[in-house]
């Protein structure tokens, strides 16, 4: 009777732990992206910028780009001037994202002649997916003033992150 | 021997081997569940009514125990919180849940009463009545966590609940069963908010509440023992059931510490894939502490390095940063130290219920 009392609480004891193994299990720690136990691949970059029109007179430079930011120096020689760049961005990763910031700096502040404008970027870009959108650099048409420097070098950087579930 | 004992009750085990066939297949038609399963126990409760009642003192110590558990099943939602209860709180839930057990725990009674020196024949009883309360559908159609989950917070109740039940019905009267199964379902029936438990609760809390109904009958009600033997008994299942309370409090993270099995090395050489990590919940989150936090159900512990709207969080190892928008109400903890390889059969236990999936 002794025994079969031990073998009763020992069993219990094992049921409970297993419990307690299997609750710890499934709230366990694992890594989305780094050297181990990879569960997704993070790959979303930007894969080309092309100026698309550019006017008459008017230079694109040669727009450069890395995984997450652009570069370019767009030279405007008149009022109405525009020129268009198409960025590429693609999900090449096996992890939905979703766009987090789009930020532009401009290498010489002030010149109020030359502004940009952005299109609307897709929100969301999926494992496979591919979007565009255009910066849009402009000679203001009824300026009376000339500036001094009619280049306008921007840096964009563009994050996306992981795309958060309902 | 074995084939003589059933033959005397052949009729009750032969109505018990169909029933529980029956269920096995019709236990997810709803026609079945609300009408012919229970309109069945009905009439079989009508034709098969017992007056006889056990000893008073056994009726008032189930009616005590019954009403105390239920108690501190109340109490508990004060410290796991509420959940609403408004899908299953319906009075056509008696007719569908307390019947079948009424007429259950009378053929149990009337089957192992007649064969109460067989111990094979009230294994096979026992078992045939456990099979006759699983949902079949979830065990056999769920991913493989679900179905862990299943287990835990179903079968393994079901199996330790039936164990005791027979031996109570061995032992005393149906109506005991009946007490103890009716009042572990008036909470589901009756009450419009119920304590949270999730399926580690649920199964754990189960298991120990049976042990100790299963311990008071033993060696309170039907004084099976001697003054020494009931001694060293006393010793044994205080000794396992105040363990099992305090695992499970630590587990669900009730001190303030909660352990977490590692299964990356992203945190490496800190700690490594099979340690266990012991975290705290704690407000003051600064840069440079390792945190535990939420991520898709899942927990991740990385270290903090830099804080701005989100926390921006990175595994030691890792070449890059974690794309996640980790908000204060995601971090469940700060790390505190950890024991090494003692996450390692979390981790065979996830490599096996994850193997294909």
């Amino acid at each position: 009777m002794r025994k079969n009392r031990i073998i009763i609480l020992m069993v219990f004891l094992a049921t409970i732990l297993l419990m307690a193994v299997g609750y710890s299990t499934f709230a366990t720690d694992f890594t989305i992206n780094g050297k181990a136990e990879i569960t997704g691949e993070w790959d979303v970059r930007i894969t080309n910028i092309e100026a698309t029109q550019v006017p008459d007179g008017c230079d694109a430079g040669t727009p450069t780009f890395t995984k997450d930011t652009i570069n370019f120096s767009a030279k405007l020689n008149k009022p109405g001037d525009e020129i268009i760049y198409e960025v590429t961005i693609q999900n090449l990763g096996t992890i939905d994202a979703e766009l987090q910031t789009i930020i532009f700096t401009e290498e010489i502040d002030g010149i109020e002649e030359i502004n940009y404008t952005t299109s609307e970027l897709k929100k969301d870009l999926n494992v496979g997916d591919s979007t565009t959108f255009n910066i849009i650099v402009t000679y203001v048409k009824n300026t009376e003033k000339v500036p001094d420097v009619k280049t306008k070098t921007l840096t964009g950087i563009i994050q996306y992150v992981q795309k958060e579930t309902a | 021997m074995f084939k003589k004992k059933l033959l005397k009750n052949k009729k009750i085990f032969f109505l018990l081997v169909i029933y529980t066939i029956v269920h096995i297949f019709f236990c997810t038609n709803n026609f079945y569940t609300y009408f012919i399963n229970p309109l069945f126990w009905l009439s079989y409760i009508i034709f098969h009514y017992d007056l006889k009642l056990p000893k008073k003192k056994e009726i008032n110590i189930t009616l005590i125990i019954s009403t105390i558990f239920f108690l501190l099943y109340l109490i508990s939602g004060f410290v796991l919180s509420f959940n609403k209860n408004i899908s299953n709180c319906s009075f056509i839930n008696i007719w569908k849940v307390i019947l079948p057990i009424y007429g259950i725990e009378i053929i149990r009674y009337k089957l192992i009463k007649s064969n109460k020196n067989n111990s094979k024949a009230i294994t096979l009883i026992t078992i045939l009545i456990i099979i006759s309360e699983i949902n079949f559908k979830e065990l056999f159609l769920s991913h493989n966590i679900i179905l862990f989950h299943y287990i835990v917070s179903i079968v393994i109740p079901i199996i330790a609940q039936n164990i005791l039940f027979t031996y109570l019905s061995l032992n005393s009267h149906y109506s005991i069963s009946i007490i103890i199964r009716v009042f572990n379902e008036i909470s589901k029936l009756f009450l419009p908010i119920i304590p949270y438990s999730d399926w580690f609760i649920k199964g754990s809390f189960s298991l120990i509440k049976t042990l100790i109904i299963y311990y008071i009958f033993k060696y309170y009600v039907f004084h099976k023992k001697s003054i020494y033997d009931f001694k060293e008994s006393k010793k044994l299942y205080s000794f396992t059931i105040i363990t099992s309370i305090i695992l499970v409090l630590f587990m669900l993270g009730l001190f303030n510490y909660k352990p977490i099995a590692i299964l990356s090395n992203s945190m490496s050489p800190l700690f490594k894939r099979g340690d266990v990590v012991i975290y705290k919940k704690e407000e003051n989150i600064l840069p440079d502490d390792i945190i535990a936090f939420k991520y898709e159900n899942q927990t991740i512990i990385h270290r903090v390095i830099g804080i701005n709207e989100y926390y921006v969080t990175k595994g030691d190892a890792n070449n890059t940063i974690d794309y996640i928008k980790i908000k204060k109400e995601d971090i469940k903890g700060v790390y505190k130290f950890h024991i090494k390889y003692l996450g390692y059969p979390a981790i065979w236990l996830n490599e096996l219920v994850t193997k294909e999936n």
